[in-house]
């Protein structure tokens, strides 16, 4: 029955290993099967995440790895780019003789699109290649056919887990990533002009609206949804053998990477709409 | 390997610091856009709103104290707008406040801005309607650079035609300029100038010199002003000044009495009843007076005659030669 299920969901990992006979390029045929096998990926999860046993320990267990392990490293690049990011605003400002307006501007760009976009590529390149790789790794070392044997639901365990603590994680690394970049943009605008804290956050959310944060935090669940997905599907359909546990990591990152901007653009779209709809 | 508890812990801190992280950029939001504090809505007709929005901005006396919650347009020229307020600051905002559009910096975002209100004048309620002002439009703005800029143009023109003009050695600027001659008289009125002034200083110099001089009682006007001695004199000439002016006085009213005697003697001399008038006017007494004289001539003629014939006369020629030689003896 979790054999029947798994396969299902899970097509190339025994379908392409046959010789296919379909036309046109193998990199056209293996994006189709891929936003197949992604689609039947996420059914499933939906359909899987309500249903027992519930692994909640190993949900707390993944949390701790995505969220709090990912934190060092999310919330240093986060103060960096907050630091460049102010710098490489201030000539444009100062061109204008309106660099008072540098702490809203940094505000406006952060909370709505730096913030939920470096914790989301840093996500993708930490998170996923991690879970690409373990995931890949047990397939290879049929760990996961051991699992299934022993009456575990390796979907249930695996898959699930780490989607729903991506999910959950993501929001708050990006909340991280928000201040951590404002702090970085204030020590740079502290430095450059004297501006106070509180005056520099009082300016820098002047301009931010409740939308705004409802835009991010939505932007940064659909970030952990799809790196926690993409990973899991990647690691669980990798080849046979360490070459292509190593393929399942790298194309992790990549496709999660790239799902990553598709999802700020699809959020952006949504905003708007939902913008249009309240201001009109 | 971490034990589990140690774990859950850091997880819980992490999960914990970044609630309280949301919480605090949602209050800080929801502080900006009078989320979560009590308020009260009025509203505010415009014809022209300027491209503000829903969600901008309300000033009053320069502090940000609510929102535009709605933007409606009303007919072709009102559009309302439909103010959120913080409820603290409802006491402040009068009945006769004035709302007009207004910009929080030469580039910065369309706000509504109230001012104005009397004391005596009572709080605003819920729902009333505030007078809408015309502030400074940005398309009056642009309008009056226009304008501005146009006079600048003909300014700039006129001043190019000045230029090339007093380059040319036209007009009085342009000689003086140009020309050699003007600019030798110049300079020899410049010479004769400086002349005066050294004239003037060493005049101011002598004058106050001469003024010292008088202070320190030197020559006559010193002595009278610094020698207190010389003040009994002039009380004194004074005083006989005064004398000379009564006794002139005095004079002067004889003067006319003598003037009005006078006067009179002359209206008798006019008088041609009088003798002497008569003698003076009258034409037939001054024939007769002539014919007279005339008679006296002829008469005292012949006196002569018979005094020579007398004098040559035996009888008294002696007694004549005596008297002329007593005459003779006296002058002697």
């Amino acid at each position: 029955m979790q054999n029947t299920s798994l396969s299902q969901a899970n097509p190339t990992s025994e379908d392409t290993s046959k010789p296919r006979k379909a036309r046109g390029p193998k990199w056209w045929i293996d994006f189709l099967v891929d936003l197949a096998g992604i689609y039947l990926f996420v059914v499933r999860f939906f359909k899987d995440l309500f249903r027992p046993p519930y692994e909640f320990k190993e949900v707390l267990n993944q949390c701790y790895i995505i969220g709090y392990k990912t934190l060092p490293l999310i919330a240093f690049t986060a103060y960096i780019g907050g630091i460049v990011f102010t710098r490489q605003s201030r000539p444009s400002l100062e061109s204008f003789g309106a660099v008072s307006w540098l702490p809203s501007l940094v505000g406006v760009g952060i909370i709505r699109s730096l913030g939920p976009l470096i914790a989301g590529l840093i996500g993708a390149g930490k998170i996923a290649s991690n879970i690409g790789a373990e995931l890949g790794s047990m397939k290879v070392t049929e760990q996961i056919d051991a699992m299934e044997v022993s009456g575990t639901n390796p979907f249930t365990f695996l898959v699930i887990t780490r989607v729903l603590a991506c999910s959950l994680m993501l929001p708050i690394l990006v909340i991280f990533t928000d201040i951590l970049a404002l702090l970085g943009g204030f020590t740079n605008v502290y430095f450059g002009e004297g501006v106070s804290f509180s005056l520099y956050f009082s300016q820098a959310f002047s301009t931010i609206e409740m939308e705004d944060i409802f835009a991010s935090t939505l932007k940064s669940v659909l970030f952990g949804f799809s790196i926690g997905i993409i990973g899991c599907y990647k690691g669980f359909t990798s080849k046979k053998g360490t070459v292509g546990v190593g393929k399942a990591a790298n194309s992790s990152v990549v496709m999660s990477m790239f799902m990553v901007f598709v999802i700020d653009l699809f959020t952006l779209q949504i905003m708007t709409f939902i913008r249009n709809i309240l201001y009109s | 390997m971490e034990q589990e508890s140690t774990k859950y812990t850091k997880l819980g801190i992490f999960v914990l610091i970044g609630i309280i992280f949301f919480i605090f950029i949602l209050a800080l939001i929801g502080r900006q856009n009078n989320v979560f504090e009590s308020t009260f809505r009025i509203y505010a007709r415009f014809s022209n709103i300027e491209g503000l929005q829903k969600g901008s901005n309300v000033w009053f006396s320069g502090v940000k104290i609510g929102v535009v919650k709605d933007v409606v347009i009303e007919s072709t020229d009102a559009v309302k707008l439909e103010l959120k307020l913080s409820d603290d600051l409802q006491r402040f905002i009068k009945k006769d406040a004035t709302a007009k559009i207004g910009s929080d910096g030469l580039l910065g975002n369309k706000i509504v801005v109230i001012s104005g209100g009397t004391e005596e004048a009572s709080p605003v309620a819920e729902g009333d309607m505030l007078e809408a002002s015309s502030g400074l439009n940005t398309d009056d703005l642009l309008a009056t650079f226009k304008i501005t800029n146009d006079n600048l143009a003909k300014i700039t023109d006129d001043v190019s035609v000045m230029l090339t003009d007093i380059r040319q050695g036209k007009g009085s600027v342009g000689s003086l300029i140009n020309d050699s001659l003007i600019y030798k008289d110049l300079k020899a009125s410049m010479n004769s100038a400086n002349l005066a002034t050294r004239n003037s200083a060493r005049i101011t110099q002598d004058l106050s010199k001469l003024v010292n001089g008088i202070n320190q009682g030197e020559g006559m006007v010193g002595a009278i002003l610094k020698d207190t001695s010389y003040e009994n004199r002039i009380d004194h000439t004074l005083v006989d000044i005064e004398k000379t002016a009564k006794e002139a006085a005095v004079t002067s009213q004889k003067l006319n009495e003598m003037s009005s005697e006078l006067k009179s003697l002359m209206a008798k001399l006019d008088d041609p009843d009088a003798t002497v008038g008569k003698l003076l006017t009258d034409s037939a007494f001054a024939q007769t007076l002539e014919e007279s004289m005339t008679n006296l001539k002829e008469s005292s003629s012949e006196l002569d005659k018979t005094l020579e014939a007398a004098q040559e006369s035996f009888l008294l020629r002696r007694r004549i030669f005596r008297r002329n030689k007593e005459d003779r003896g006296k002058d002697k």
